[in-house]
């Protein structure tokens, strides 16, 4: 498009935002430009078609290498959003995400020098946004390349049948492309991203994008099934003696900041969520994505998040995380959740629910709804794809099935361990060779389970004191142990307290008062 | 002339620098070596090759990423020094990570096997399986030579390091749910001949982690009249009194008055 043919409010926005970024670095209209005059001017001109190309505009914002990187991402950002991207279009996201971050390394100051101090200021939403879509187009690359490798190994074994043009030229495209998206590369980009802005004395915008690029991080180690790594990722934010950092006009933590930004706060709590659940810490699970359930079962009242962009995707995420907790609290019966959410989880997983009680197959399916995509790293062999014989996944890893298929592993257990719990509650001491009968087995098939029992709701658990380490415990509501060939078990407190009830109730209405005062009710 | 293998601090360096960079390959699989040769002798582990999970676990994820750099043989030693940490959940960790395929051929499918069977605390059916990987031929090709890194597994195995730390983690797991046990029963659980080589073997164990202070507590308490006694503790033993849980804390009702009085002002 020739400059003669932009429009001026287009001129105008690159030429402002530019000056946000780089010049007069004021948060508040960085965010009037970014949320707001952005989807206006999108919506205006460019609702289905691409924004004008970089080099096209470059005149309006000095042509700042790094700031025509920061608009090409988020224009293609847009494009991907509206339109399918192709194979080409994916590897020109590649380079534009690399051409990116390679330009922020580069002028990030190094050791506490004053290189970069002030020249860039991102908004903390923009940060997320950029490492977010990242991660996103990397996702969607893998599952891109192994469907297209899939679709070519199915039609290698019949002579008659040769793959579809559409995927040859994909598969030439990908061959040629070998490095695109390497799942190296990437983990290169964000590890060293959080190592450069915790240095000490750093620009805050390095600051917020290491603290997202560790939510990002601890999402892509989820995907790939590294359940501890996508834990310790989250250890820079909730760091008890982390410096606090300027986000607007008030100091804010790392683990504030993260929760000022919903859909980082929502990308954390679901992936830790996932993570703990299959590293058997089902109260870390239960309090993760309970707490961030309750707050979003909240926001869809009041309408608060309707109004944060991407707000299409939070039912699908909620209802999501509503499956995990199923799974969590089915698990270990303790009241782990707050009353309203667990409501919710029996409302709508009842049945399922009440399925696995009779013994029938509910977990997978609950899990398969609930679980995210994960992703196959590593670059296939091309050229196999198109030999007979061919396996139709690349080098035969499949790791969303193995996730399910360890999942299943460990729920196989389950059952028989409810059982035990069942007929252990209503004693407060039996023999063991009556409670194996009970359970339809004989004293020394038995005996094992009832090591097994403790064995498996034995997990570790976040302190709920600050800074205090992990500590061992249990997810059992029962306690028990054998003595002369006799379970003695003692119950789990029932006792109902309501001190926990009105404290709650009363942090809500702090809650509801505090979005209250932010509110603008000048007429 | 063999290299030295890296040391522990080097491979910490290491993963903190070029943690996916596929060229640390050979040195991680180094590691998993002499992390398994410190576990063949009945020498408490030098400090160069001390167990690292991270590490193994980096270089299981680079097999992920680079999967015609995996090595089958480096998998079941890092999968075995992963069972050595039972019932931390780290085989586990690693069987997300690794494919079916490897899972499934020898030696990780017994492997497998018997960490399933330390998960369903069939500790008695456990000891057979383990032996087996001991005998470096067996899941192999008759035709193909036995490797060295099948060797080296196969001695970890039949070093005593190896059966003694997991003999110690079931002994834990069993004291945490019996007070007495049938001393049948825990001699089969430990693979064990006799009431002597018990006493012998839990007589170097403490409640809690051994740190050789005068005042620990061994866990086996006794053996008498064909039962062992454990020494009691929190999980083996009745609760006393009611437990009597805080509701809320002063901290938080402190904090919950400061904030109303804040917005108050």
């Amino acid at each position: 498009m020739a400059d003669n043919l932009f429009p001026d409010s287009v001129k105008d926005f690159v030429f402002d935002l530019h000056d946000a970024s780089r010049r007069s670095l004021v948060p508040s209209e960085q965010q009037a430009l970014y949320a707001g005059s952005f989807r206006d001017v999108t919506a205006k001109y460019f609702p289905t078609s691409s924004w004008p190309a970089p080099e096209a505009i470059a005149s309006e914002c000095s042509n700042d290498e790094l700031f025509l990187a920061l608009y090409n991402e988020l224009t293609l950002r847009h494009l991907q959003s509206v339109k399918r991207p192709n194979v080409r279009d994916r590897i020109d996201g590649w380079h534009a995400y690399r051409k990116l971050f390679d330009l922020i390394l580069s002028e990030a100051p190094q050791d506490g020098g004053e290189k970069g101090r002030d020249q860039l200021y991102l908004l903390p939403e923009w940060c997320f946004d950029i490492l977010h879509e990242f991660l996103y187009q990397f996702q969607g690359f893998c599952q891109f390349r192994t469907t297209t490798y899939s679709a070519a190994a199915k039609t290698a074994d019949d002579p008659e049948k040769s793959p579809a043009s559409h995927i040859l030229d994909s598969i030439e495209v990908l061959k040629e492309n070998r490095d695109a998206w390497a799942v190296e590369t990437v983990l290169f980009y964000l590890h060293r991203l959080v190592s450069v802005g915790l240095q000490k004395n750093v620009n805050v915008t390095y600051r917020y994008l290491a603290y997202f690029a560790s939510v990002t991080l601890s999402r892509l180690e989820c995907l790939l099934g590294d359940y501890k790594a996508s834990i310790s990722a989250l250890n820079v934010i909730y760091e008890t003696d982390a410096e606090t950092l300027a986000v607007g006009e008030e100091m804010k933590s790392p683990e504030e900041l993260v929760n000022g930004v919903f859909p980082a706060r929502l990308s954390l709590a679901y992936h830790a969520g996932v993570s703990f659940l299959m590293l058997r810490r089902y109260k870390d699970a239960a309090r993760m994505l309970g707490g961030i359930c309750l707050f979003m079962q909240r926001g869809f009242k009041t309408g608060l998040l309707r109004k944060i962009p991407g707000s299409d995707q939070f039912n699908k995420l909620f209802d999501r995380m509503i499956a995990l907790l199923a799974i969590v609290v089915h698990i270990c019966p303790m009241p782990l959740l707050d009353d309203s959410i667990a409501s919710v989880v029996r409302e709508k997983h009842a049945g399922n629910l009440s399925k696995i009680e009779t013994g029938e197959e509910g977990y997978e399916e609950l899990f398969v709804f609930a679980c995210p995509k994960f992703i196959n790293p590593a670059v296939p062999n091309y050229d196999e794809a198109l030999k007979a014989g061919a396996l139709t996944m690349p080098y035969g890893q499949d790791t969303y099935k193995l996730q399910v298929h360890h999942f299943m592993n460990e729920m196989t257990a389950q059952q028989t361990l409810r059982k035990m719990r069942s007929y252990m509650c209503l004693y407060t001491s039996i023999d063991v060779e009556k409670l194996a009968s009970f359970n339809d087995m004989k004293v020394e098939e038995f005996e094992p389970w009832l090591v097994c029992f403790k064995h498996k709701m034995q997990q570790i658990e976040q302190s709920n004191d600050a800074g205090a380490q992990d500590k061992i415990g249990t997810a059992m509501d029962i306690h028990y142990y054998v003595a002369a060939n006799s379970v003695h078990v003692d119950e789990a407190e029932k006792t109902r307290r309501f001190e926990n009830f009105f404290m709650k109730q009363i942090a809500n209405n702090d809650d509801i008062l505090k979005q209250i005062e932010k509110l603008n009710v000048n007429v | 002339m063999t290299s030295a293998p890296p040391t522990h601090s080097s491979i910490q360096s290491l993963l903190q620098t070029s943690a996916y960079d596929p060229s640390i390959i050979p040195q991680l699989e180094s590691y998993v070596r002499a992390q398994l040769s410190s576990a063949s002798t009945s020498l408490s582990s030098s400090s160069d090759a001390q167990y690292s999970f991270d590490a193994n676990r980096t270089l299981i994820k680079l097999y992920q990423f680079f999967p015609d750099r995996q090595d089958e043989g480096v998998v079941a030693m890092a999968t075995l020094l992963a069972l050595m940490n039972w019932p931390d959940v780290e085989v586990g960790c690693l069987q997300c990570l690794v494919g079916e395929g490897v899972m499934g051929s020898e030696p990780c499918a017994t492997l497998v096997r018997c960490s399933e069977l330390l998960e369903s605390c069939l500790f008695s059916s456990f000891w057979p399986e383990l032996r087996k990987l001991g005998i470096p031929e067996y899941g192999s090709d008759p035709n193909t030579p036995v490797s060295e890194d099948r060797k080296l597994l196969a001695n970890a195995v039949n070093g005593s390091k190896c059966s003694n730390t997991i003999r110690e983690n079931m002994l834990r797991t069993l004291s945490k749910v019996y007070k007495n046990a049938p001393l049948k029963n825990v001699l089969e659980a430990l693979d064990l001949k006799d009431e002597s080589s018990l006493t012998a073997f839990a007589s170097k164990i403490m409640v809690g982690a051994s740190n050789g202070a005068e005042n620990q507590i061994g866990i086996v308490e006794k053996v008498e009249n064909g039962y062992v006694v454990f020494a009691s503790c929190v999980e083996n033993s009745k609760r006393v009194g009611s437990e009597f849980k805080k509701g809320v804390g002063y901290g938080d009702i402190a904090r919950m008055m400061q904030e109303s009085k804040i917005r108050g002002q």
